[in-house]
């Protein structure tokens, strides 16, 4: 009997239950890129892993990138909804509201959305309702700041030509928001929309001197490609929304880092992987907000860039 | 039950008192020990938690120092740097300059500090009046002296007098804390720069502190407003958190001690639920920084020793019961003893002794009782010896009985025997023949049959195995006097044998010797006067038989001739019932298969159906039927059954010819043919029919009217000749067949033409709605140039050429028409046509009719009449085809009316419309009432040549009226003229398609 009770006393604690093995989450990523590679999409890995959820172990991506092409969007998404993945990334509106069509259960945390409640994706900021929230990228917000910009750069610049994409209505607000802000400014605002690189072509042939342009961030990466390739070619100066186009020769750009949004997203990828719901996690504002300039751009407009810029800005030679 | 429950009292007290004891001092140790450990949990828990607040407070303040840092830098250099005095000197003023170039200075610093410093959005310049001069945002344009006046404002006035001064937080898009920053500009303080500073960093550090499930980290400032908590939610919901006892105590208990145990407050958590909180302040800045966990988790660790105490207090308790059990029964079992042996004597058990040995009472009360049981015995013994004498008297009487009894459970036996083996006559026999000697008291039963000439031995019962062989080895046995058995088959009476060796008839002397027999008794078995076998018995002593005996075994042998005759009945009942139920199967099966070919045109299913049954009731394997394809003149496999998938691609490729293998021949032949064994035709059927191991094969043809169509075959792996009423079976299935096949190819015949003939129709809509448009083009230009000459477009026209002119477009007008109704009715035709539905008046559709018609009717000399009720709902439907409608009715009604007059009334009845036009002209004769309605048709087509018209008119008009769901009908007697009703729903919402 006494051995019987030692035995009892002498009881191991229950073993720790054993850390279940989970498969890991799948990501999908849907986005207008030409590649895989996107720099949000590596931005949002990077900040997975360094948040501890490794690609691979932890998590999986499934990349839809639609070369462009709108349309593409919304097949992308219901596939990926179909795929069964645990979690929708997007960047941009149109591949936001194709996820946010696709799906009413799966999470979606956006990115490079530049207006989210103008865009009609959340009803507000702090409360976006629903199964999506994501990172705005304050493309409307910053473009009086651009325009500022873009006239501490070039002083004597009266008329600035606001490029959109036609096709894209996202970009609307942000043009009123150009326009009154311009007035301000004592500026001009020509808003140009134009669907292909040869519209823009001909629309610039209006342009002369002491004019400059304005890129509007949209979903066809062509457009801004061509508005770099069109203002170095007639010589105006244009201001970008991001930085990614600086790289590219752009003049100069005001506005948040692709690969820094990719790594603020993925705050809320994982806080969302981990069972909080989408509704309760706010939309974010972009952290990271660059101004980058591109001097060997500036050189071959002849610009010299003051040091008000210089202090604040990453510089390109390209 | 006094025992039991005396005893149970007893056990219940120890069992009480030592539970008490033991489980009490057990319970009451294992609840201090679990308090203990609770308490110490819940320190350890709560110096967890406050290690954890001052890491992040720490964390946290040297983010915020940091961030005053660098905004305190550029006021430094703004205001102390030499150089930025230095910039742009010889072009201004000294005053001016200085303030301009301090100015752009400050501007480069501030553009400097958002760059380096993320947290920072807005940087203000305030001058000494506390005006703006300077705002440098990240998301706003820049303001150079907007000269907003913020001297009242606490951060201007805070900053002003030195210090650094850092605001209440406050929210942007209700979810990203900011707080103001300000501090004084330079040594002299006069100035001001203000920062607005995200929080957003404070937010991260917080949700990343790791406080277990449940738990939470968050921070409030000095005025206890929360600053940042993981969840967005409660940052937004909870503002004010002075009222949380954990805050309340925090704020008391400054200055900080350090001491843990002050430090742990059990509180009502900003989630609700208790919690563990801890605190540590950041800085002097005021803030906290708190870490919540659930008071509950406290517990977790204590499972193991709960579960620890619970086992200690069971093993406990377990331990007092069996000590109990040990004590009670030493106290319990001298009183045990004397109860039961109490108990036992007075139960009848005199001679039962008390043992108690106890020394005391309790043993001196046994001996008493010993001796009182003594004194009862002996009085009983004299007693017992009376009742034995009359219970032997009463034995010899029952002896008699039991023999008697016993024959009769002998016999009932055997009937039992006889009922429940109604199929078999041989445990019947066996039974009587072991019932026969036992009751006869004899060596040997037995039972034998008698068939006409022999007598076979059917059972046997024994006391001798050897005696037994012999018996066995001399039947069967010929009826003779020789044998008791013989004797009585002859004699048809009951052989008693007392001696068998006196005997002088018996024969089997050497049996009697190997076997020991001395008597025999036989008994035949009798129906109906004849024998049909022997019931006997053996002795191995001579003597007589007793008549009881007897006149037993005559009983048995009795029973013997029912079990026999039962078993006859019950099998000739078995034969019939078989008979007939295979009868019942067959008209089953050809009621299924008539049904089959009734009831469906699944030509495969039918024949599968067919073949199956065919089969089945044929008791064969395997069946076939065969369709001859007359264009190819081979037999093809329609249906199969049974048969290997092999088999049937191989009869598939064999493209049997008539008069080929067996099938061939009965097609030859018209009449069925069979062949009992393949192996000894091989050449009848092809090779793989008899690989497939198959040796019967029966065929019969398909016939209509002596034409051949097919042919069934059934096929058996054994060998043997079909009965001839499994080939009447056969050729029933293949009259199904026919039908079967022949229905299908009717059926598909019919199928073929339907399809032909829709194909017919569409093409003949499609060549008129083609044909009228070529022809209206055209037309249109013909009439359009002859509009033009006669409008003198191309100079005077003459009189006579107009004329012609005139002709031709009258002419040519009337052949628009009827394309146009051509048209229509092919666009209706090919359901094309489709109503464009909008409201009109009934009323107006109605005059608008008369008034196109008017000038028609005027030139017969027709009265012509409109009757319209002016409160006619407003109607939906389209108005141009109604009025299309009404007015092809009532232009019919002008062209063959020549006398009398025409009206229109319109009325609603019913939800619906109805307009009746009715005419007083020749009438239409009912036989033709259902023809007018048809395309090209018109009720004499003689008047086709004099009154004109296609005959399409209402046709296309009844078309229009089905398609608004209404419908359109004459009545009229002959030569008292006609009456066409439309009747269309007032509201028409939707087209009806044709059906």
């Amino acid at each position: 009997l006494w051995i019987a009770v030692a035995l009892l006393f002498g009881l191991a604690p229950l073993p720790v239950e054993a850390q279940q093995a989970r498969r890991p989450f799948r990501i999908g990523v849907i986005n207008a890129a030409y590649a895989a590679s996107h720099p949000t999409v590596e931005g949002l890995k990077a900040g997975l892993n360094e948040l501890g959820l490794e690609t691979g172990r932890d998590v999986t991506f499934d990349v839809r990138f639609t070369e462009g092409k709108l349309d593409a969007m919304r097949p992308a998404a219901a596939a990926l909804v179909a795929a069964g993945v645990d979690l929708i990334v997007t960047s941009q509106e149109a591949a936001t509201k194709a996820a946010k069509d696709a799906t009413q259960r799966v999470p979606i945390v956006f990115t490079l959305v530049g207006d989210p409640v103008g865009a009609g994706i959340v009803s507000k900021l702090s409360e976006p309702g629903g199964n999506v929230t994501g990172i705005s990228s304050l493309q409307t917000e910053l473009v009086a700041k651009r325009l500022e910009v873009l006239r501490t750069l070039t002083p004597s610049v009266r008329r600035v030509w606001l490029i959109y994409d036609v096709v894209d209505l996202s970009t609307t607000p942000m043009i009123d928001r150009a326009l009154h802000a311009a007035q301000r400014m004592k500026l001009d605002i020509v808003p140009k929309g134009v669907a292909d690189a040869a519209e823009l072509k001909r629309v610039l042939r209006d342009v002369r001197r002491g004019d400059a342009l304005l890129a509007a961030e949209g979903s066809n990466p062509d457009l801004a490609i061509a508005v770099i390739e069109q203002s170095r070619a007639v010589r105006v100066p244009a201001v970008f929304g991001t930085a990614l186009w600086v790289g590219y020769g752009g003049l100069v750009s005001y506005g948040p880092d692709y690969y820094a949004q990719g790594v603020q997203a993925a705050t809320l990828v994982a806080k969302l992987l981990r069972g909080t719901r989408a509704q309760d996690l706010p939309v974010e504002g972009a952290e990271k907000i660059d101004l980058a300039v591109n001097l060997k751009t500036a050189e071959l407009l002849g610009l010299t860039v003051p040091r008000k810029l210089l202090l604040r800005a990453d510089a390109f030679r390209r | 039950m006094s025992r039991g429950r005396s005893a149970g009292r007893l056990f219940r007290k120890y069992v009480v008192v030592l539970l008490v004891l033991v489980g009490g001092v057990l319970i009451a140790s294992s609840l201090v020990e679990l308090y203990f450990a609770y308490r110490q949990t819940q320190s350890a828990i709560v110096r967890v938690e406050r290690t954890k607040a001052i890491a992040a407070a720490a964390r946290i303040e040297r983010f915020l120092r940091e961030v005053e840092e660098e905004v305190r830098e550029t006021t430094r250099t703004a205001s102390d740097d030499p150089d930025a005095s230095q910039v742009r000197q010889g072009s201004l003023g000294f005053r001016e300059g200085l303030g301009a170039a301090m100015a752009e200075q400050r501007e480069l610093d501030f553009v400097r500090v958002l760059r380096n410093v993320p947290a920072i959005s807005e940087l203000s310049h305030l001058d000494l009046s506390g005006k703006e001069q300077l705002h440098v945002s990240r998301r706003e344009p820049d303001v150079v002296g907007s000269q907003a006046d913020f001297s009242r404002s606490p951060k201007f006035l805070e900053a002003r007098t030195g210090k650094t001064y850092w605001s209440p937080v406050y929210l942007k898009n209700e979810s990203e804390p900011y707080a103001t920053l300000a501090v004084p500009v330079g040594k002299f303080a006069v100035e001001v720069t203000t920062a607005e500073v995200s929080l957003g960093a404070v937010l991260k550090m917080v949700s990343q502190i790791e406080v277990g499930a449940g738990g939470y980290a968050y921070v409030i400032d000095s005025r206890n407003h929360l600053v940042a908590h993981p969840d967005s939610r409660v940052l937004r919901t909870h503002h004010d958190l002075s009222n949380l006892a954990q805050v309340k105590s925090a704020r008391e208990g400054r200055p900080d001690t350090g001491d843990d145990a002050r430090v742990a407050v059990v509180a009502d958590g900003l989630g609700g639920g208790r919690v563990l909180a801890a605190h540590a302040p950041i800085g002097s800045i005021g803030w906290l920084v708190f870490v919540e966990r659930p008071a509950a988790d406290a517990y977790a660790p204590l499972r193991d020793p709960i579960i620890r105490s619970a086992v200690i207090v069971v093993l406990g308790l377990g331990l007092s019961i069996l000590a109990s059990l040990i004590l009670a029964r030493r106290m319990v079992a001298p009183i045990r003893v004397l109860q039961e042996g109490a108990t036992r004597i007075g139960a009848g058990d005199l001679g039962h002794r008390i043992e108690v040995h106890t020394g005391d009472e309790l043993e001196a009360l046994g001996d008493e009782l010993n001796r009182t049981a003594g004194q009862l015995k002996e009085s009983y013994a004299n007693l017992e010896q009376k009742v034995d004498e009359r219970t032997r008297a009463l034995g010899a009487a029952n002896a008699d009985l039991t023999e008697a009894l016993e024959q009769q459970t002998a016999t009932a036996e055997i009937l039992r025997v006889i009922s429940g083996s109604p199929t078999d006559v041989q445990p019947v026999f066996e039974t009587i023949a072991e019932r026969a000697m036992r009751l006869c008291e004899a060596e040997q039963g037995i039972v034998s049959t008698f068939d006409g000439e022999q007598i076979h031995l059917a059972a046997l019962a024994h006391f001798d195995e050897r005696a037994a062989a012999a018996m066995r080895r001399t039947f069967p046995i010929r009826p003779e006097r020789g044998s008791a058995i013989g004797r009585a088959v002859l004699t048809r009476a009951v052989v008693h044998l007392a001696s068998l060796l006196d005997d002088a008839e018996y024969t089997h002397a050497e049996l009697a010797q190997a076997t020991g027999f001395r008597s025999g008794l036989a008994v035949p078995m009798l129906r109906d006067g004849t024998v049909i076998g022997v019931v006997g018995v053996a002795r191995r002593t001579p003597g007589p038989f007793a008549d009881r005996q007897i006149d037993l075994l005559k009983i048995f042998a009795d029973q013997a001739v029912i079990a026999i005759e039962n078993v006859r009945l019950f099998k000739e009942l078995q034969a019939r019932t078989q008979e007939l139920t295979r009868s019942v199967e067959e008209l089953r099966a050809l009621g299924e298969v008539g049904r089959a070919v009734s009831g469906s045109l699944d030509i495969q299913a039918v024949l599968t159906n067919i073949v199956t049954h065919a089969v089945e009731l044929s008791r064969t394997d395997a069946g076939t039927i065969y369709e001859y394809d007359e264009s190819a003149q081979v037999f093809e496999p329609r249906a199969n059954f049974g048969m290997p998938a092999g088999l049937i691609e191989a009869l598939r490729r064999s493209h049997i010819r008539i008069g080929e293998t067996l099938v061939g021949r009965v097609a030859a032949a018209r009449a069925a043919f069979q062949i009992a064994d393949l192996a000894r035709e091989p050449d009848t059927t092809l090779p793989p029919v008899l690989e497939a191991g198959y040796r019967a094969l029966l065929a019969v043809p398909l016939l209509r009217e002596e034409r051949v169509i097919g042919a069934l075959v059934v096929r058996r792996k054994a060998a043997g000749a079909f009965a001839p009423p499994i080939v009447e079976l056969l050729q029933t299935f293949a009259t199904q067949s026919v039908i079967a096949i022949q229905n299908a190819r009717l059926f598909q015949e019919i199928e073929d033409k339907g399809r032909q003939l829709e194909l017919a129709s569409r093409h003949k809509s499609q060549f008129l709605a083609n044909m009228s448009h070529e022809l209206r083009t055209p037309m249109n230009a013909v009439l359009g140039y002859a509009d033009l000459i006669l409008d003198n477009i191309f100079g005077d026209v003459p009189e006579p050429i107009r004329d012609t002119l005139e002709r031709i477009k009258s002419n040519g007008q009337h052949l628009l028409g009827l394309i146009n109704d051509v048209l229509d009715l092919s666009k209706m035709e090919a359901g094309q046509l489709t109503l464009s539905l909008g409201d009109y008046s009934m009323g107006e559709v109605v005059h608008a009719v008369i008034s196109t018609v008017e000038s028609l009717a005027a030139g017969k000399k027709l009265a012509l009449k409109a009757i319209v009720p002016p409160d006619l709902p407003v109607g939906r439907g389209d108005e141009r085809r109604l009025t299309q409608v009404l007015l092809n009715l009532a232009g019919n009604a002008i062209k063959f009316t020549d006398r009398g007059g025409v009206s229109l009334e319109a009325r609603v009845i019913d939800g619906a419309f109805v307009v009746a036009v009715s005419d007083t002209g020749p009438g239409i004769a009912e036989a033709d009432q259902g023809k007018i309605f048809e395309e090209f048709q018109q009720a004499d087509s003689s008047s086709t040549r004099t009154k004109g018209g296609s005959g399409l008119g209402l046709s296309i008009s009844r078309r229009i009226v089905e398609l608004h769901g209404g419908c359109l009908w004459v009545e009229s007697v002959l030569g008292e003229g006609s009456t066409f009703y439309v009747n269309v729903p007032v509201r028409v919402e939707r087209q009806v398609e044709r059906t």
